[in-house]
């Protein structure tokens, strides 16, 4: 059975179409909203941030019950604390990131042109702390998406527009770079980020129906009920789920907040331009 | 004579045993060297696979743990098994070949809607 599925994924899309080769940021947003419009006509583009539960009435039943109490309360209170705690050398979270927290986490990902790289939010958070004698957060869980996640909630409602200056080149490298990353097929099972949540989103595979990438990025950190399960609890960040992606087609993943997975967030995190910031959400 | 002619055998078959085996640990050493370099080049090109050498992979068993395809030809070579450890030096060597063959044709990657 399983390997059934990841046939019919592997033999790529069922609604493939001759490669058109998108070049720009607007000409990408623009395909995927239509491709979906098309697949999917009945779904308002605004819903799909809510993942595959737009996609499926049972699915949403279930998962609108789970929201009613959220499981991630205490933790988003621990992330205000955390906003709250100056450092030890007696800096503040606002000397590296302003002082209004609702301004912070739609400024990410963005282009540094001066370190010619792409920033997070979580990697910023890291950077902050480094900068302050701190020790660090973990890179994908606990404190990290706590803070994160608090972050988030404090810019809900907000609308999502992540900038690539078309005008570097360095930028719009690494944003191609991002974009690579999301359609290039990799690991043993040959399969692409595009694969499941492009051309096969709507459909099941392992049982786990499929989201579509328009409006992946608009609720991160997640709880997930799985990661609840695995031990500790179940908060995790984009590039958490970035690992758990790659590692299931059986790819080696990335660092996280490396180059890779930054360059593919910048890409990634566009493709919810136009989008409203509803994090954090349950996920099963 | 007769004693002197069976000890000569017995020495001889030691011989022939440790030489093979020597043969055999060589022979692994060298299909290792290979699959390493195979996966240094499949990292580079940013397409390594996660079971071939990863220190957090659980795929293969060797004793009572599991490991990556590599580590799993480590450890049995360590056993002195030489043909588990040169099955499994030859398939982390094709994952790293794949990956990177793999990485190679996906460089221009893009949509395809
Ligand atoms: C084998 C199919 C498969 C591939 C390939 C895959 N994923 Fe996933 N992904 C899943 C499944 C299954 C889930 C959980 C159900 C869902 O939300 O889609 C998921 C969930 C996600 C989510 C969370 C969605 C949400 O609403 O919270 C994100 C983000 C994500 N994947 C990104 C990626 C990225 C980026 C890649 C490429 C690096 C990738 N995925 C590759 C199967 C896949």
């Amino acid at each position: 059975m399983k390997k059934n599925i990841f046939a019919i994924l592997a033999s790529g899309s069922l609604l493939s179409i001759t490669p058109a080769f998108a070049t720009t940021q607007a000409e990408d947003i623009a395909a995927l909203k239509a491709y979906f419009a098309e697949r999917w006509p009945n779904v308002k583009d605004g819903d799909m941030s809510n993942g595959a539960y737009s996609l499926s009435e049972d699915k949403r039943i279930n998962w609108e019950s789970m929201r009613d109490f959220p499981p991630y309360e205490d933790h988003l209170a621990i992330g205000e604390e955390i906003w709250n705690t100056s450092f030890k050398n007696g800096n503040t979270w606002a000397s590296c990131f302003g002082d209004d927290p609702s301004k912070i986490r739609n400024r990410f990902p963005h282009w540094n042109a001066r370190d010619k790289k792409v920033e997070t939010l979580e990697g910023n958070i890291i950077q902050c702390q480094k900068a302050n004698g701190e020790e660090p957060f973990k890179a994908k869980k606990g404190k990290i998406a706590y803070f994160s996640a608090w972050l988030a909630s404090q810019a809900n409602g907000q609308t999502i527009n992540v900038v690539v200056p078309q005008d570097d080149p360095d930028a719009v490298a690494a944003y191609e770079a991002g974009r690579q990353f999301f359609y290039a097929k990799r690991g043993q099972l040959n399969l692409s980020c595009a694969d499941c949540h492009v051309y096969q989103s709507g459909y099941y595979a392992r049982g786990n129906l499929l989201s579509p990438v328009r409006g992946h990025t608009t609720h991160f950190p997640v709880w997930r009920g799985k990661w609840a399960r695995s031990g500790g609890d179940g908060f995790g960040t984009l590039h958490r789920r970035y690992g758990g992606c790659n590692s299931q087609v059986r790819a080696k993943s990335f660092k996280a907040h490396g180059k890779e997975y930054s360059n593919l967030e910048y890409f990634h995190a566009s493709m919810s331009n136009g989008m409203t910031i509803n994090a954090p959400d349950y996920r099963e | 004579m007769k004693q002197l002619l069976s000890t000569v055998l017995v020495a001889l078959l030691a011989v022939g045993m440790i030489s093979s085996a020597l043969a055999d640990e060589a022979a692994y050493k060298k299909l290792h060297a290979e699959a390493v370099v195979a996966n240094d080049k499949a990292k580079e090109a940013g397409g390594e696979w996660r079971d071939a050498r990863d220190k957090k992979s659980k795929f293969i068993e060797c004793g009572d743990k599991k490991m990556s395809i590599l580590h799993a030809a480590e450890c049995y070579a360590a056993k002195g098994d030489y043909k588990n450890a040169m099955k499994y030096a030859e398939m982390a060597k094709s994952q790293g070949e794949l990956g990177y063959q793999q990485a190679i044709q996906q460089k221009n990657a893009g949509p395809r809607h």
